[in-house]
This record gives structure tokens, sequence and C-alpha cells, in this order.
């Protein structure tokens, strides 16, 4: 299914750490290696603290990786510098989570639309208000908002418009970071067809960070797995439930699900997440993995594909073959 | 019947925030009130334990609990029932812990104030409690202070806090909201387990309506601070009956649900 689509952006084994005291180092992510395709959504998931968030701002370039590249058509980002990085945020343009602390509150509607146009000297003063009007609309809110503050909104409405300023400078890619983790489930829902409805039209391709995973399952073409800085699996968003890697699995027996009283057994992963500041050698779920084995204690399993569109790191997922030799 | 609220309205100053709420509860019952942001499920809770903030204020109705209506209790007749008899765990137990003492300190004043236990003895049962939640290493937990646990270990900390005395009843806001999906599993079905060993009734409000459906023998459905729905779970989960209710579970993501991208 992906193997005929156009790459539009890749993530090339980046490393992101950041010091802390005592000369340590956190590593938020640890060689994420990533692509996106023209038109998808790909879905990032994982628990709090396993660098999703860092991941989108190394894509956003609010970080410099520590090493690695991100590649948009080819061109890597993380090399650029000055007005010819400033011009390559055109093309990406990020959707925030809360949506009353993404404006400053005292702008009005149709400039925080007409911003990034302005930004970018892509339009004259007296033609802001139509363009902030056509902005509204594609977001199916009515052209009065266009007059309005940021306060007197309700929270959905707020969210899109963030969708709105986001999609201004019409990017290829529009990253989502939580965009809906703060609004009720009927909200939510609207602001998913939304999102759907825009991404046909103008074929945009979205990285949709969230921690829901059936949200996530229901609008990703793709979805990532993070733990601990690493990418675990890559599946398909239909077919989440048969997911292969422990960690995913743990993850979605965790989810309760809307059925009677005592209809599915939940099951919690033991123990917490270890602090991404001492991390041992090996696979990063080992702790907590109930089929961990010896060969998880000393190896670091790497991302491979068990069949197309499906891969894992894990050892228990190794194809038959046994590549390394192992 | 432990619990039995009838006809009861909030106002806050002139407003009229819930109208018309009645409720009953059974001893060992678990009822989950579920409904969007702004809908009254949390003011309804905090009418129950009269804790209800700033100018709120109950403006009708009754509140029977062990068969006496609270809305006449004096104070020192609510400092005897909160705390011990019915307790309440919030959305960030972190935010109602001491910041700058310890965790055993905080939870060794707790006990001693509502019995007459020795320092040694409320640490014990504090401890007895901690590892009654299956958190590692009480000991430790006791000498850590609240920010050096992790969100779910704080809630955990809250849950056996409001669990010591044996209350007849826990009112439970948003308990698992703020908490990843494993250590929201996890908190749940310790919570339960601790809940049905002492036959303890629990409110839990939640607008997680997966965790409503997990935990709950009955559900309300609130909207705009008047119930649309109540009745028994799998009943209202398998037929709702409002057209409310079907939009509300219909938004509900689920995994293996429909795709929105296919």
């Amino acid at each position: 299914m992906s193997a005929d689509k156009e790459t539009i952006l890749t993530v090339e084994h980046v490393i992101k750490r950041f010091p802390v005291a005592e000369g340590r180092m956190l590593t938020a992510c640890d060689d994420v290696s990533l692509s996106l395709y023209q038109g998808e959504t790909l879905g990032v998931v994982g628990e709090s603290g396993c660098g999703k968030s860092t991941l989108v701002k190394l894509i956003m370039q609010l970080h410099a990786p520590t090493s690695g590249a991100i590649c948009y058509r080819g061109e890597d980002l993380t090399r650029l510098t000055g007005e010819r990085m400033r011009q390559s945020r055109r093309h990406i343009q990020m959707v925030f989570q809360d949506p009353s602390q993404a404006f400053n509150p005292k702008m009005k509607i149709k400039d925080i639309l007409c911003e990034p146009l302005r930004n970018f000297k892509l339009i004259k003063d007296r033609e802001a208000g139509k363009k902030a009007e056509e902005l509204l609309c594609m977001v199916e809110l009515p052209e009065e908002f266009a007059d309005r503050y940021p306060g007197n909104m309700s929270g959905g409405q707020r969210q899109r418009i963030g969708i709105a300023r986001a999609l201004a400078l019409e990017p290829e890619i529009l990253v989502c970071d939580e965009a809906t983790s703060a609004l009720d489930v009927s909200v939510q829902k609207k602001i998913i067809e939304l999102l759907v409805r825009i991404q046909r039209e103008k074929n945009l391709s979205m990285i949709f960070i969230c921690h829901d995973l059936a949200l996530v399952s229901q609008i990703s073409h793709r979805i990532a797995v993070m733990y601990l800085g690493n990418i675990v699996e890559v599946l398909a968003g239909d077919v989440l439930s048969e997911a292969k890697h422990p960690y995913t699995k743990a993850l979605l027996q965790a989810v309760f699900p809307v059925k009677k009283k005592g209809g599915t057994m939940v099951r919690s992963l033991e123990g917490e997440i270890p602090s991404p500041l001492d991390l041992s050698p090996g696979c990063s779920f080992q702790s907590r993995c109930p089929e961990s084995m010896e060969l998880c204690r000393r190896e670091k399993p790497v991302l491979e594909e068990l069949w197309p569109g499906h891969s894992a790191a894990c050892h228990l997922l190794k194809p038959q073959s046994g590549k390394n030799g192992i | 019947m432990l619990l039995e609220v009838s006809e009861l309205s909030v106002s806050y100053g002139e407003r009229e925030i819930v109208r018309n709420v009645n409720l009953s509860l059974d001893e060992g019952e678990v009822l989950a009130i579920v409904g969007e942001s702004g809908s009254g499920k949390t003011t309804v809770i905090r009418a129950i334990l009269g804790c209800l903030p700033h100018d709120g204020r109950v403006s009708g109705g009754k509140i029977l609990f062990e068969g006496k209506n609270l809305l006449e209790n004096t104070t020192a007749e609510w400092c005897r029932l909160c705390g011990t008899r019915a307790t309440m765990v919030f959305q960030d137990s972190g935010s109602i812990l001491d910041p700058i003492a310890r965790i055993g300190s905080q939870f060794i004043e707790y006990i001693r104030e509502h019995s007459p236990l020795t320092k040694k003895e409320a640490a014990k049962e504090a401890e007895d409690m901690l590892r009654k939640m299956h958190l590692p290493n009480q000991e430790n937990i006791m000498k850590s202070y609240p920010f050096e646990l992790s969100g779910g270990m704080r809630q955990r900390v809250g849950v056996a806090m409001a669990m010591v005395f044996k209350p007849r009843l826990l009112l439970a806001d948003e308990p698992t909201s703020a908490l990843d999906v494993t250590t929201q599993a996890q908190v749940v079905k310790e919570m339960m387990e601790i809940c049905q060993q002492d036959k303890t009734a629990i409110i839990i409000v939640t607008h997680n309506i997966g965790v409503a459906a997990y935990m709950s023998d009955k559900l309300i459905v609130m909207q705009a601070g008047e119930i649309v729905e109540s009745g028994r779970t799998d009943d209202i989960i398998a037929r709702p009956q409002s057209v409310y209710t079907k939009e509300l579970l219909d938004a509900v993501p689920q995994v293996g649900g429909k795709s929105y991208v296919s």
C-alpha cells in the first residue's frame, strides 16, 4: 500500500540527548527512524515520557537533534540556517494540544489567522479580512468569528482556529501534538472529522501524536509505537489489534473498551516506566516485558520488517533465518 | 440504602448549575457518573461531601447518608464523617499532598487526626495500606516527598489514604484522567480490589466511558446539569435510550472501530 506512495519526510537515525545535572545525559529519542508518505496520517503513540513530543519538536526544528537527519523532500532540514531555515518552516505546520494557551489573548481571530501569512509577506493588509473568512469557512466556523477574541470561544472552536492557522500557509505536513486530548469525546469526534476531510481535500500528510490508542487506530494509515525514546513497532492503523510487540500488546490490553461490565479482561503492566537517565544496555522494554529473555538484557533489538507494512523491534519476533547471526 | 440523593439542586451564586438529581447507592455498589465537561458531574459529588467551592450551595433537595440528612450537618459532624466514613479521591492526588512534607508524615498525621493510634501504630497502618495498593518499597515511599513519586504512584497514595479507615463511601473525581493507559488500568484495578475487600460503595465521576463501564453497576449520564439517563450500566451500554447517550457512546473511539481514513 505504501510502496507506491511518494515519501515526503524522513527521519533518519535521529538521536536527541538533553544534558541534566551532574553531567548526565537524558536520552529522549534514541535512534529514531521514520518516514511519512504524501497524503498519509502517521499516528505516534506511547506513554508520557516516551519521547513523542521531543520527536515532534525535532521535526518542527524547535530542537536540533544530537545526531541524525530530518529530510523534507530530500533536503536535510537540520543543516539549514538563517533565511533558508525560516522558509523551510512553511511546509511543516503544527497544531498544539491546549487551544486555550496557543493564542495571544489580545489578538483578534482574523489577525491570529493571518499572522503566518504576514510573516512570509504573502498577504496585503486589505486582503486579510477576506482570507480570514476563507480560513474560517474551511474549518466550518461562521465568518463573524473573525472579529472575536480567543477568550470568548469554546475549546472545540479554538482548536478549529488552531487548525485554520496551521493551514494558512498551505503546508504539506501538519503535525498535531495531542490536538484533541483536551477536548470532550463528542467535540473530539467533530475535530477528527474535520481533519480527515481537510486531509482528503488537500492531500495533506499528517503526523498525529496521541496517547489514545483507540483514536489513533481509527484515524491513522500507519501507527508508530514509541517506548522510552525508541520506536518499537510500526504497523497499519486498521490492524493495531494484531500488534506483535509485547509493549504494544500490553498497551492494548490496558484500554478499557465500552462494553458490558467484565466483558473483557483488562490487564496492566507491572512496574513503572524506567528513567531515561540511566538506560541499561539491551532492549528498552526488558524491565517490564513479561517475555524478557537473557538476550534482551544483552543486546538491543533493531526495528526490522516482519512482513511488508509491519515492523517491530523485538528479539522474540526475529525472522527465523536469523539475519544477525544469532 | 447507604446513600440517597433526592431532587438535588446546586447553585453558584444566582445560577442553578445542577437540577433535580436523584440517585441511590447500596453498600458496596459502584455508581459511575459520565458526561462532558461542564455537565455538573463533579458538582454533584462535591455537594454530597459538603465541599462545594466558592459561592456554591445546595439550593434544594435532600442527601441522606446512612439515614441522616447531610445538609443539616454541623461542622463537627462533617469532621467526623469526612475522611473516615466518606472519603474522596481527586484527579491529581499530588495537589492534596503537602509538597514540603514527606508522604509518611502526612499519612501518619492524617491517621492520627481521626483515631487514637500512636505514631508507630499509625506508621504501620500506613505502610500496610501502601502494600495493599501494591506499591513497592513502602518504606521508601513513606520517606519520599510527593514530587519524587510518579503521577501514578501519587494517585495510588491518594487512594491508600482515602481507604485507610475502610470508608462506607468513596467518591472519586476523575481519579485516572491524568494517567497513561497502563497506569490507569493499574489504579482502576487496585481501587476496585480494595473497595471490594472492604465493601466500600463508590461513586466515580469520569469522562472515560470505558472506565465507567468496567467499574460500575449503575450508570448516570449527565448533560447541562441534569440527568439524561440512569440505570444498570449493562443496560445503558447495550441499549441506550436517550439521543444524547447514543451520541456520547458513538463518539468514543474504539480499537478496531470504524476507520476514518480507509
